[in-house]
């Protein structure tokens, strides 16, 4: 039954988002990090969601199985996952603070790319796209709730 | 999922069951790739299946109900009339929306006819007791 494989593509979906969430709570919280283990400034992460076919059952019973419960017909159908965390390319901002103890000869501190604005856009856009798929989970539960009862009663 | 097939009506609605669940299945596919770049919304074509149930309909009393026909007539496809956005990607989170909660709703219709179904299956069976 195919509602079986919106928990699975829900799932990814809120998984996806919820890493997104992530690294964007994780650029915010470093905004101000001069130093990392690489050395130099925080390099603030971006995620790059990819679509990826839901995967077909192997052999044996589990898979007959799950053959049973899952539809065979998987074409064109995707879920999605995180390819990769970039960090970002652009260059470290340079501030003259000639106190503080990472600054270069100059009086220079490099500090993260990162623009609250924009991770707090992230956020708010990983949020409502999670909220999505909670959507269609639920759904998709009600009515395999809904087929459950159709043999009740009488 | 096949249920037991007893009648036309049954395996109809069966049918009908799946195509709404089928429907529900790519709505939560275009929404886990909302963020994807590139990423083409899909849905169910139903124009093939239209076509056949209506050449089938002239001389026959129902029109499909073998089991998997509408399966086997509806395919998916890209959608048309999308705005790709910055990145290409064509999912209006709105639409899906509005397709989810009208596929969720025919769905429990489908399952109302069905239990109605089963009732008067059980009515007869119990001749009316």
């Amino acid at each position: 039954m195919s509602l079986f494989n919106v928990f699975k593509i829900s799932t990814q979906g809120m998984t996806a988002q919820r890493e997104r969430l992530e690294a964007a709570s994780a650029n915010l919280a470093n905004s101000n990090t001069t130093r990392t283990p690489a050395g130099g400034p925080y390099r603030r992460r971006d995620t790059i969601f990819e679509a990826i076919p839901i995967e077909e059952p192997g052999e044996g019973f589990g898979a007959a199985f799950g053959r049973s419960l899952f539809d065979d017909r998987l074409e064109h159908l995707e879920g999605v996952q995180i390819t990769s965390q970039l960090a970002d390319p652009n260059e470290a901002i340079r501030r003259y603070e000639p106190s503080h103890p990472d600054a270069d000869a100059g009086g220079y501190v490099a500090l993260p790319n990162v623009d609250p604005l924009e991770e707090t856009v992230n956020i708010l856009s990983a949020a409502r796209s999670f909220e999505a798929n909670a959507t269609a989970f639920n759904t998709a539960k009600e009515l395999a709730r809904a087929s459950l009862r159709l043999g009740e009663g009488g | 999922m096949r249920l037991m097939e007893t009648d036309r009506i049954t395996s109809l609605l069966t049918d009908y069951l799946s195509v709404q669940s089928r429907r529900a299945e790519i709505v939560a596919s275009n929404l886990a790739n909302v963020d994807t770049p590139g990423f083409k919304a899909k849905e169910l074509d139903f124009i093939d299946h239209l076509k056949t149930a209506a050449q089938n309909a002239v001389g026959r009393p129902i029109a499909g109900g073998s089991t998997g026909m509408l399966n086997s007539l509806t395919r998916v496809v890209e959608q048309v009339n999308t705005v790709p956005g910055i990145d290409g990607n064509t999912v209006d989170a709105g639409r899906e929306m509005s397709t989810l909660a009208d596929a969720g709703v025919q769905f429990l219709a489908g399952t109302q006819m069905l239990q109605a179904r089963f009732r008067a299956l059980r009515a007869a069976i119990k001749e009316g007791r």
